[in-house]
């Protein structure tokens, strides 16, 4: 009794610091994004003619409204002007099928309670909710990392993912933040295990996948651990089939949340594929075994073009998150391998048929948080943790200041 | 290990770290980002020279004119000429090339000065506090919003460089030690009027070390005037340059002249006056202009330091902490009319007892990551401003 209490007070204790770990490095990093925005908006555009156009006003402006409408929405750039529209307008734009539904909805809520005004409510809201869900994101993290690993591990790993060089993604309206705090979500429950986990953990899933379709990812870990959980060694016997199957069968809402957009999708389109048909006429994305992958950037860089700078950024960003996983591959739980490795070569297998074959890979790249845990490992190191840190830091800084200057980022 | 070995591998990482983050973000701002009034980046492929020459703006180019063509070119005489010296003599071993060889040779020789401060500044912070300390404060110096000056063909990496070694030979304080620290002031004041500044910890440290109750009655006069004797080396490194000046160009007070009447129009003032006239022009001017901007930056970064200084005064000896107001006063006694605190925040950079108090503080971890963390934001925000020719301090 007295042992139960001892281990219920630690874990009241750890969850008490993730909050205040993660509220620290989460105000931390909004106050960069904010003073990064600043820098690309009010200083940048000042010197530059060049800089200015690409943001689309003119040099010569002052304080007033239209400067702060600068700063306020130089957020509102690529991806999240199509979740906008989806949250206002549905899927009346057909290639926005290609954005699986969630976050849009999420964003439409959001934007209801904001007023309801097109498009600013739903723009702020986009912006608020991202923000309040990498919080939990940080939050889930550093929950998670304690119990499988140690609490300053957690503590370095939430820097690297606030702070690493496509973080802004976890500031924008996008879909990262609510995707990762799904997935992020589905593995404490798995690692907890109760008999009604395994069907919250299945529900999270199945969110997970409408955010995403790379959600479906987390049916391998969700494996894992049901073999860990009751096949491994004695469990086997120890728990009866009654139990397994009640564990087992919320695996279905993964795929059923794909099924369950393709049903939608033939409801109002008539075709239940037509997101993959849109993801490869307008964005020409579709299935492509490897070895055609780097025949395709073969291609790309013996193009001169201004893209080719895009492509060395994306080729290094997944080259290092792949090689990172290869010798880091031991210092993870497997279920967390898992999971990186599907997510991995789930995106991987849809490059872009175009010039920038690789074209934001780097961001799908920083949902796989099993890569920042790795670091993470190996930041125990001072000397490793600095290099990476100032690395990342100064790649951050200029990927914010690109984005919220409308240059494409990832 | 011994203390040695550790200074030269502690400022070698921090040395090679650095230089790799300047060196990427210069490229991906080069490639990426359009120079100023251009719409277009860089094409490196068919325009190389302008691709090398990214670091090769305002006071370098003065530099490198002085190296070469000499003061011919009479506003230039501000520039005090140690730092083109040792470069004409780099450019000339890199084959005297104008300007190629010249801007080469100044970012080769910042950048190995640099090296050499961060080991004296480890050395000396790991003597005056511990290692930890020492080591935190390398981070931040090498990583400081500015430090891009440190890479950049300008004087900052060879002063620091010689106000360290004479904090070092003033601690040490043997015989010849006294003698050494004049030479090394000399030279200090030789490449920048600031340095007779150094005067102050010179003559800090003589008193700690001959005229303390304790130390006294334990020196001989002989001793006493030895070590007092090599502090008129230090203003001697600004007479040198007026007997230079008078001889030609007939005006020994012409580098005076020239700040006042060039473009810096920078005029002897109280201290405050810089300070209360940025304040000013922050809250009067009604537009974010790029003045606007630029006055708030360097209002903050002279702010800053100050509020450290007088924050952690008495965490830091005595001599680091006169030396550190000196240096202060004295630049932000000449404001310039324009942008009042204009290139303060480049001065005040140099400020290794800031950085000090800085690394105390850094001991706590959250203070730690502010500082690293904004620290290393404005730093590549500022290279890519610098690469790109604009402004920055």
């Amino acid at each position: 009794m007295q042992v139960d209490k001892t281990v219920d007070d630690k874990t009241a204790q750890v969850h008490k610091t993730a909050w205040k770990e993660a509220g620290k490095v989460f105000l931390l990093s909004r106050l960069l994004f904010f003073t990064a925005t600043c820098f690309s908006v009010y200083v940048l555009p000042q010197l530059s003619a060049g800089y200015a156009q690409q943001l689309g006003y003119n040099v010569r402006w002052r304080f007033s409204t239209p400067a702060v409408n600068q700063l306020v929405f130089s957020w509102r750039r690529w991806d999240v002007n199509s979740f906008l529209n989806i949250s206002y307008f549905g899927y009346k734009h057909t290639p926005d099928v290609a954005f699986f539904p969630l976050w849009s909805l999420v964003q439409y809520l959001g934007g209801l309670l904001l007023g309801g005004i097109f498009p600013n409510s739903f723009y702020f809201a986009g912006l608020i909710l991202a923000n309040i869900l990498f919080y939990f994101v940080l939050v889930l993290l550093y929950n998670l990392l304690s119990k499988d690993f140690d609490l300053a591990l957690a503590r370095r790993a939430l820097f690297i993912l606030a702070f690493s060089p496509y973080a802004l993604f976890f500031f924008a309206g996008y879909s990262e933040p609510l995707f990762l705090v799904l997935c992020l979500s589905v593995f404490l429950l798995l690692r907890r295990g109760r008999p009604a986990d395994w069907w919250l953990a299945g529900i999270l899933a199945y969110l997970a996948v409408l955010t995403r379709s790379s959600g479906i990812a987390l049916a391998l870990p969700y494996l894992g651990m049901f073999y860990y959980h009751y096949l491994r060694g004695t469990r086997r016997s120890e728990t009866s089939w009654r139990q397994k199957l009640s564990a087992f069968a919320p695996i279905a809402f993964i795929p059923a949340a794909i099924l369950t957009y393709m049903f939608y999708l033939y409801l109002i389109k008539g075709s239940p594929l037509i997101f993959r048909v849109e993801e490869e006429t307008i964005w020409y994305r579709q299935f492509t075994w490897p070895w055609d992958t780097v025949r395709l950037l073969i291609h790309a860089f013996s193009v001169n073009t201004s893209l080719i700078i895009a492509d060395i950024l994306d080729v290094t960003s997944v080259l290092i998150a792949l090689l990172t996983l290869a010798p880091g591959w031991t210092r993870i739980p497997w279920h967390y391998r898992l999971f990186a490795i599907v997510l991995a070569v789930f995106a991987l297998s849809f490059p872009a048929h175009t010039l920038e074959p690789l074209t934001s890979q780097p961001r799908y790249m920083i949902s796989i948080f099993p890569i920042t845990v790795i670091y993470a490992v190996w930041s125990k190191n001072k000397y490793f943790y600095r290099v990476f840190m100032a690395l990342a830091l100064a790649f951050l800084v200029i990927n914010t200041i690109f984005f919220a200057g409308n240059f494409w980022v990832a | 290990m011994n203390a040695v070995r550790v200074a030269w591998k502690e400022a070698g990482w921090v040395f090679g770290l650095s230089r790799l983050v300047i060196l990427l973000v210069s490229y991906f701002g080069i490639v990426v980002f359009p120079p100023k009034d251009k719409s277009m980046p860089l094409d490196c492929s068919t325009s190389f020279d302008l691709c090398l020459r990214v670091w090769y703006h305002w006071d370098a180019v003065a530099y490198v004119n002085i190296a070469h063509h000499g003061y011919t070119y009479i506003p230039d005489t501000a520039f005090f000429p140690f730092w083109p010296l040792l470069e004409h003599f780099g450019g000339l071993l890199l084959g005297g090339f104008f300007p190629n060889s010249y801007y080469i040779a100044g970012l080769l020789l910042a950048n190995i000065c640099f090296y050499f401060a961060l080991v004296l500044l480890y050395h000396l912070l790991a003597e005056d506090f511990e290692a930890g300390i020492a080591r935190r404060a390398l981070f931040y110096f090498a990583f400081s919003p500015y430090a891009l000056f440190f890479f950049a063909g300008y004087t900052e990496s060879l002063f620091v460089l010689l106000c360290l070694a004479l904090f070092l030979a003033l601690r040490r304080g043997k015989a010849i030690d006294w003698w050494l620290a004049g030479l090394l002031g000399f030279l200090a004041t030789f490449t920048r009027s600031t340095g007779i500044i150094l005067a102050i910890p010179f003559l800090v440290i003589y008193v700690q070390r001959f005229w303390s109750p304790a130390e006294r009655g334990l020196h001989s006069w002989r001793q006493k005037i030895n070590a007092l004797a090599p502090i008129l080396l230090i203003p001697c490194g600004v007479i040198a340059y007026m007997i230079y000046l008078y001889f030609a160009k007939g005006n020994a007070l012409m580098f005076i002249s020239q700040e006042a009447n060039f473009h810096w129009h920078r005029q002897l003032s109280f201290p405050w006056v810089g300070i209360v006239s940025s304040i000013g022009s922050v809250f009067v001017t009604s537009g974010v202009g790029s003045s606007y901007s630029q006055n708030l930056l360097d209002l903050s970064f002279t702010l800053i330091p100050l509020a450290a200084l007088a924050l952690g005064w008495r965490r830091i000896p005595l001599h680091y902490a006169l030396f550190a107001l000196g240096i202060v006063l004295f630049t932000l006694s000449f404001p310039q009319s324009a942008e009042p605190l204009t290139s303060l925040p480049r001065y005040t950079m140099i400020l290794f007892p800031v950085t000090a108090i800085f690394a105390l503080w850094g001991k706590r971890e959250h203070f730690h990551w502010v500082v690293v963390v904004f620290s290393l934001s404005l730093l590549a925000l500022n290279i890519v401003l610098f690469i790109g020719h604009y402004w920055v301090a």
